[in-house]
């Protein structure tokens, strides 16, 4: 994934400028940041979900600003998103929530028979830490946190090569949340795709990320590994000097002491 | 570079060896081009076989869930290399695939007789809380005229705006079509028996006492009511009816109460606009096809439209106003916080609304029948 020269405008109020960003396969990359700084803006341009005031996005190789609506269409079949809210269909129930990618995009084509799906949302159902009973639920029975699991599954469901996570652990329990932390890890492990998420908890990205993004004063003031964070020039930035001190920042300060 | 997902078959010391190799990911297996899927559905299993994953490249939980299918749902006896793939085939171990079915939708015998009882009991509830929701109101409203700092007259003033001022044009495009429409029909039935003047009565008597009410009533059930619902049932949403009341604000003073009286006090003059128009509409009308002249209607209107006819459309209007007003935010603050509920809801509102206009319209009919006309 690659940003290049992105600005973000809301009328007269500048949100980004001349932002430039890259994650490569593989890679967790997190964008942190203050709150209000864009960050979620910045994820839903990189998504196509909005457009840019200017500026390149290239995801998967390709523009996703310039696209036809086929090409998007099929671009967007090899990612998942994960919303802040969740974003549940409060229509449907929980399975029909993470089948719905499956049917809609008919990724799966013809030989994925009713079955073959009913096993693929129960599989990621169980995946995120659900009971099989809760397939059955509507969203408006559930609790913050299930609600961040349903969403997590159906951003797995399509198996895709990119994932996108808008704060996956806010709202969560702190074991919760590191459970979530885990099991993304494991997912990462496992698949080796890659990951752009936005997070507040730094412990969550001391957990996962391998390369971290600081998006503040309307740019990305840092972009490198994680450890590069904690020394150097990087250190100095007062708005990255706040985010690591006290307890906010010491898990990123246990994984790399040095 | 990807490598395709393959099955081959080999026998050796008397045992068949399966080797798994390439991309086991759920999309390239599903792929019409791929042969592996095909291969594996055809294969008939021995006990004894050696299943060898040592070769595949990549396994997504869908390829893993593929696999896990075609071994009946465990671990073959004999393998190679399952262990480098072991955190899915853990999981699928560990899990229940099997979705609990979901409730039936079947009607037990008597079932139906219970379900016909709680819906009138639902409707008993909901016409009796919409009467404390009315009682609430002059609560609330005497609440303010003993503090009038705590009127929320920004509110108010609002309401009054976009149920009045922002519905003039299309309440008089209404009312100008009504009284064409109105005025053509009965042209043909004057002129036979040499009555043309007698539009004047029709018209006049027509729109202020039924259609100019009816009119107005119909475009704030749809503008006003509409929105009304939708507007206090996303503040249930995002909670913030609960943070009014988390500060010791009433939700009913501060956001039902000025819309309720705004809507109730918008809609005579609403009434008005709209009997000006539509009576305007059939003075253009009876000019060109009866010859009863603008000046004529000035000089007659008075003595055919009683000012008691104009007062009942106008008292018709208030009751709409206040009736529309306490229904739509009654079905907006009972509203589930979820848009599934919140849809139910806005379209209770906007048909109980309706209702309300005609039974209103038509118990007016009956109760005002001997006055003025």
């Amino acid at each position: 994934m690659e940003v290049r020269g992105l600005e973000t405008r809301f009328g007269r109020a500048v949100v980004h400028r001349d932002v430039n960003l890259t994650a490569y396969r593989g890679d967790v990359l997190a964008i942190i940041g203050t709150t209000g700084g864009g960050k979620t803006t910045l994820l839903h341009e990189i998504t196509g979900l909005r457009r840019p005031s200017a500026g390149t996005v290239r995801v998967l190789g390709k523009d996703i600003h310039h696209l036809h609506w086929r090409e998007a269409r099929a671009l967007r079949k090899r990612w998942g998103m994960l919303f802040q809210q969740g974003a549940l269909f409060s229509a449907f129930t929980v399975y029909n929530n993470i089948a719905f990618p499956l049917r809609e995009l008919r990724t799966l084509g013809e030989a994925a028979d009713e079955r073959l799906i009913h096993d693929l949302v129960m599989l990621k159902l169980a995946m995120t830490g659900m009971q099989p009973e809760d397939a059955n639920k509507r969203p408006a029975e559930l609790s913050g946190g299930m609600i961040k699991r349903v969403a997590l599954a159906r951003a797995l469901a399509v198996e895709a090569e990119l994932l996108f996570l808008d704060e996956p652990t806010s709202g969560l329990d702190p074991i919760t949340a590191r459970d979530l932390d885990k099991l993304l890890a494991d997912i990462h492990g496992e698949l080796g795709l890659s990951i752009v998420m936005v997070s507040h908890d730094l412990e969550s990205v001391a957990a996962l990320a391998n390369r971290v993004a600081v998006l503040a004063e309307q740019r990305i003031i840092y972009e490198g590994p994680v450890e590069g964070l904690m020394g150097g020039e990087a250190v100095s930035h007062p708005v990255i000097k706040r985010l690591l001190e006290g307890s906010r920042g010491a898990a990123l300060r246990n994984r790399y002491p040095n | 570079m990807k490598s395709a997902p393959r099955l081959e078959i080999s026998r050796e010391a008397g045992h068949r060896r399966i080797r798994v190799s390439g991309e086991w990911v759920l999309y390239v297996l599903l792929d019409p081009q791929c042969s592996a899927l095909k291969q594996l559905q055809a294969l008939i299993f021995e006990a004894d076989d050696v299943w060898d994953l040592t070769s595949v490249e990549r396994l997504d939980s869908g390829g893993a869930l593929i696999l896990w299918r075609a071994w009946g749902g465990k671990r073959p006896e004999h393998d190679e290399g399952l262990e480098g793939h072991s955190s899915w085939f853990k999981r699928l171990e560990a899990i229940r695939l099997e979705r609990p079915s979901p409730p039936k939708p079947f009607i037990r015998p008597g079932e139906l007789l219970y379900r016909l009882g709680t819906n009138i009991a639902a409707f008993g509830r909901q016409f009796y809380e919409i009467l404390l929701a009315i009682g609430q109101f002059f609560v609330d409203l005497w609440h303010c005229a003993e503090n009038p700092r705590l009127f929320p007259l920004r509110e108010f003033s609002a309401t009054i705006f976009r149920a009045g001022a922002q519905s003039v044009f299309l309440l008089a495009f209404l009312g100008v079509i009504t009284g064409l429409v109105l005025t053509w029909e009965i042209v043909g039935n004057l002129v036979q028996f040499g009555l043309n003047q007698q539009v004047i009565n029709a018209v006049g008597l027509a729109f202020t006492r039924e259609l100019g009410p009816f009119i107005a009533a119909l475009v704030l059930v749809g503008r006003i009511g509409s929105s009304t619902t939708a507007g206090i049932g996303a503040m249930r949403i995002t909670e913030e009816t609960d943070a009014l009341r988390a500060f010791g604000v009433s939700p009913t003073l501060r956001v039902v109460m000025p819309k309720v009286l705004g809507m109730t006090i918008a809609m005579p003059l609403m009434v008005v606009w709209t009997d000006f128009w539509g009576i305007l509409g059939g003075v253009y009308l009876s000019e060109t096809q009866l010859g009863v002249t603008w000046q004529m209607w000035l000089k007659w209107f008075p003595g055919a439209v009683p000012v008691d006819d104009f007062f009942i459309g106008i008292a018709k209007g208030a009751i709409f106003g206040f009736l529309i007003g306490i229904s739509s935010a009654y079905y907006g603050l009972t509203a589930p916080p979820d848009t599934q509920g919140l849809t139910r809801h806005i379209t209770r509102s906007v048909v109980v609304g309706l209702s309300l206009i005609l039974v209103i319209e038509s118990a007016a009919g009956f109760m005002t029948s001997g006055v003025a006309l």
